[in-house]
């Protein structure tokens, strides 16, 4: 999805010789959950009575592959990261799973949390049975990669694979919340959101591809906890500053929807343009206080978009906003001493490429 | 808040004196860590992670807390944390010094029982609507994962001070924990989505306890002996007997819920029927009955029906092939397989005692 977050995310962060190696590494990620003997070996366990893993295929895998075939494009920042940083043995791939397959899961999620199906009083028995059993698909996808920590596939000392364990639950706790609160914004039509609210929305809603590769990479790295901590803190202004300018785009008609169905429902939410809404909101004296339980999501946001679009809302304040929030994204990263040329392809990346700054 | 029913009908009396003994303090640690209203504080220590800006705690509230409590309003046995601070206790630690770690594994079973919920298209839950009844599927969804993830919060941010190697064990069992759930989670909907009649005894044990067995009861008592620094062999006996009791707990749950005079009755046993779920019971007839008798309990199972009277015919073949008595057989067997595991522990006489009566009530004397 950073293809369509960041702008000259193709030329500024992804490599040939990168995707190749998180192409393959997927690859051999993906055979690998299928087979049964490294399930028992590695992730499951030897049972003391019988697994049916005849669940697997094709059930399993037909389920989830639609939802596989374009990475989050968070590996590419991992993988800079990583060799920023120095770490360039090879058990340091291990971690393109643990950023890639809860990625994969979240797509599901997406699909099933805005599925028009399931926004309803009473959805057909049948149907909800089938997205569930995607869903819980989704489920062994974002567990899935834990095996790599438990199992040491990093070859880390034990304070590293500890620090890795919460840095996922950590992500995960985030991904969540950023979906908890569409959802409710979006039944009360954004009524009493503040613009913090929304800044912080922003931050929950992209932490898994800004935030998580390269906390991840720098945990590997054995970077002190207070230097991720500097390093945290100034990634949630990148990513106030990365969905700001993803709103402009989008309102802009720089970016567009994905073409991909799977991937739609996720773009949908993580590039809705909060902020902006909630001040429009505000100027126009507040959305009608109602609770809908079961909105058109799909419709809302368009919208929403529409009437951005037709406010004629000039870009000023947004750009102020984006400013501010690289200038302390950037100092913040110094001061940590961390990254200096990850931080500089981060900057560059919303600096005037494209004539849009 | 009304968690923690006053008295377990079926309790054995050491185990009842324990339960009367701790019931307040869950339910007060329960109220404090997963409170009525959601602060900064709350949310921070929560997820790990301080915001940056100021989040809507409402709506945190309304989406992560509120489906859960309701659920926990309504008064659950609070089983899983009793065997938690029995366990502390029978290697030496204190529960009343471990209030959030009791509060997360009820906040954890509770908020997973919305999954159960959403997962078989229930109606009521504990005499009140289903959370995704109340709240529609997607915030059931959102809601439940997200808390369930989030009382893990106690272990992955380390609030009970462990040190390095006692945290990395927790963590690694935990996972471990997630991973077999989710694994088993497939392995069940697998049959039910495609009508599978041919799951063995073997591996109908081994879904149970890959599915169940992170709350029921395997995960709590592996993860209290690691907090209180159990042997290593206590560890893997504590798996074994968490894994033998889940089994009977189980298969003696089927069998209450599948009486037609029980309170469940039309709920649970109609649910399993309804949504075509494998259970012991029905994986039994649907290979073990004549092939007349197969083909009409297949045909209204994969019917996904709501008719009491075809859902009547399924339950009188149960009865007819004697399922119910060598589903009976089996809660016994795990008994006695449980009790063998709990003597091989190195723990006092007392709780030895306290284990024993937990087998029996989950195994024998529970009543719905």
């Amino acid at each position: 999805m950073l293809d369509l977050i960041l702008p000259n995310f193709q030329t500024r962060f992804r490599t040939d010789r990168n995707e190749e190696t998180i192409a393959e590494v997927l690859r051999e990620e993906n055979e690998r959950i299928l087979d049964p003997a490294h399930l028992e070996a590695d992730v499951i366990g030897h049972g003391e009575f019988e697994w049916d893993f005849r669940c697997l295929r094709p059930g399993f895998r037909d389920l989830v592959a639609p939802f596989t075939r374009v990475t989050s494009g968070g590996s590419h920042l991992l993988l800079l990261a990583l060799d920023e940083l120095g770490v360039t043995r090879d058990e340091r791939l291990s971690l393109i799973p643990i950023v890639e397959y809860p990625h994969f899961a979240s797509l599901v999620n997406d699909h099933y949390n805005f599925h028009p199906e399931l926004n309803r009083p009473k959805p057909d028995r049948f149907t909800a049975a089938k997205l569930t059993q995607l869903k819980y698909a989704a489920q062994f996808m974002v567990v899935y990669p834990k095996y790599l920590v438990l199992r040491n596939r990093m070859a880390a000392d034990l304070a590293t694979r500890n620090r890795l364990h919460a840095a996922m639950f950590q992500l995960t706790a985030m991904v969540g919340t950023s979906r908890a609160l569409y959802l409710d914004w979006s039944r009360r039509s954004f009524a009493g959101v503040t613009r913090e609210n929304g800044l912080q929305w922003g931050i929950y809603t992209l932490a898994s591809y800004f935030l998580g590769p390269v906390k991840l990479a720098c945990i590997l790295a054995g970077v002190p906890e207070s230097k991720v901590n500097q390093m945290r803190t100034a990634f949630s202004w990148l990513a106030v500053a990365a969905k700001l300018e993803l709103d402009r785009r989008v309102l802009d008609g720089e970016t567009t929807s994905p073409q991909e169905p799977e991937r739609q429902p996720s773009f949908r939410v993580e590039s809705f343009p909060a902020v902006e809404w909630i001040e429009y909101l505000e100027k126009s004296g507040g959305p009608p206080r109602h609770h809908n339980r079961f909105p058109d999501f799909t419709r809302c946001h368009e919208a929403a978009i529409t009437d951005l679009r037709q406010s004629g809302k000039g870009p000023r304040l947004r750009n102020l906003l984006v400013d501010e929030a690289l200038e302390k994204f950037s100092s913040l990263m110094v001061a940590a001493e961390l990254l200096p040329d990850l931080t500089n392809r981060l900057m560059d990346a919303f600096q005037n490429e494209g004539g849009t700054r | 808040m009304n968690y923690g029913t006053e008295h377990l009908e079926g309790l054995p009396a050491e185990l009842a004196g324990f339960y009367a003994a701790h019931r307040e303090f869950i339910k007060n640690s329960i109220a404090t860590y997963y409170p009525d209203h959601a602060s900064a504080g709350w949310m921070d220590r929560s997820t790990g992670v301080s915001a940056l800006f100021a989040n809507d705690l409402p709506a945190l509230h309304d989406t992560l807390l509120l489906p859960t409590r309701e659920y926990l309003a309504r008064g659950g046995k609070m089983l899983r944390p009793t065997l938690v601070a029995l366990t502390l206790q029978a290697y030496g630690t204190d529960p009343l010094q471990h209030g959030e770690f009791l509060a997360a594994i009820e906040a954890m079973e509770d908020s997973s029982i919305i999954m159960d919920d959403y997962i078989d298209n229930s109606e009521r839950r504990r005499g009140g609507p289903c959370a995704h009844v109340v709240h529609g599927f997607p915030l059931a969804n959102i809601s439940s994962c997200t808390l369930f993830a989030m009382a893990h919060g106690v272990f992955y941010n380390n609030h009970m001070d462990l040190p390095g190697d006692r945290l990395g064990a927790l963590l690694d069992a935990v996972s471990a924990e997630w991973l077999q759930m989710a694994f088993g989670q497939i392995e069940e909907l697998y049959w039910t989505e495609d009508n599978v009649n041919d799951v063995s005894i073997g591996q109908y044990f081994q879904e149970t306890i890959a599915r169940c067995a992170f709350l029921t009861f395997r995960g709590p008592l592996k993860y209290a002996g690691i907090v209180a620094n159990a042997p290593e062999e206590d560890l893997q006996r504590l798996a074994k007997i968490g894994e033998y009791l889940l089994i009977g707990y189980h298969i003696r749950g089927d069998n209450l819920d599948l009486q037609p005079d029980s309170k469940a009755w039309g709920k649970i046993a109609g649910e399993d029927i309804t949504i075509g779920r494998r259970t012991m019971l029905i994986n039994e007839v649907l290979q073990n009955a004549s092939p007349e008798d197969r083909a009409r309990a297949e045909e209204i199972i994969n019917e996904r029906t709501e008719d009491e009277e075809k859902k009547r015919i399924v339950y009188d073949l149960i009865l007819k092939y004697g399922v119910m008595a060598k589903a009976e057989a089996f809660a016994e067997r795990f008994n006695i397989l449980t009790k063998e595991e709990i003597d091989k522990l190195s723990i006092p006489p007392a709780s030895r005692q306290l284990f024993h009566e937990f087998a029996d009530y989950c195994m024998v004397t529970r009543k719905i």
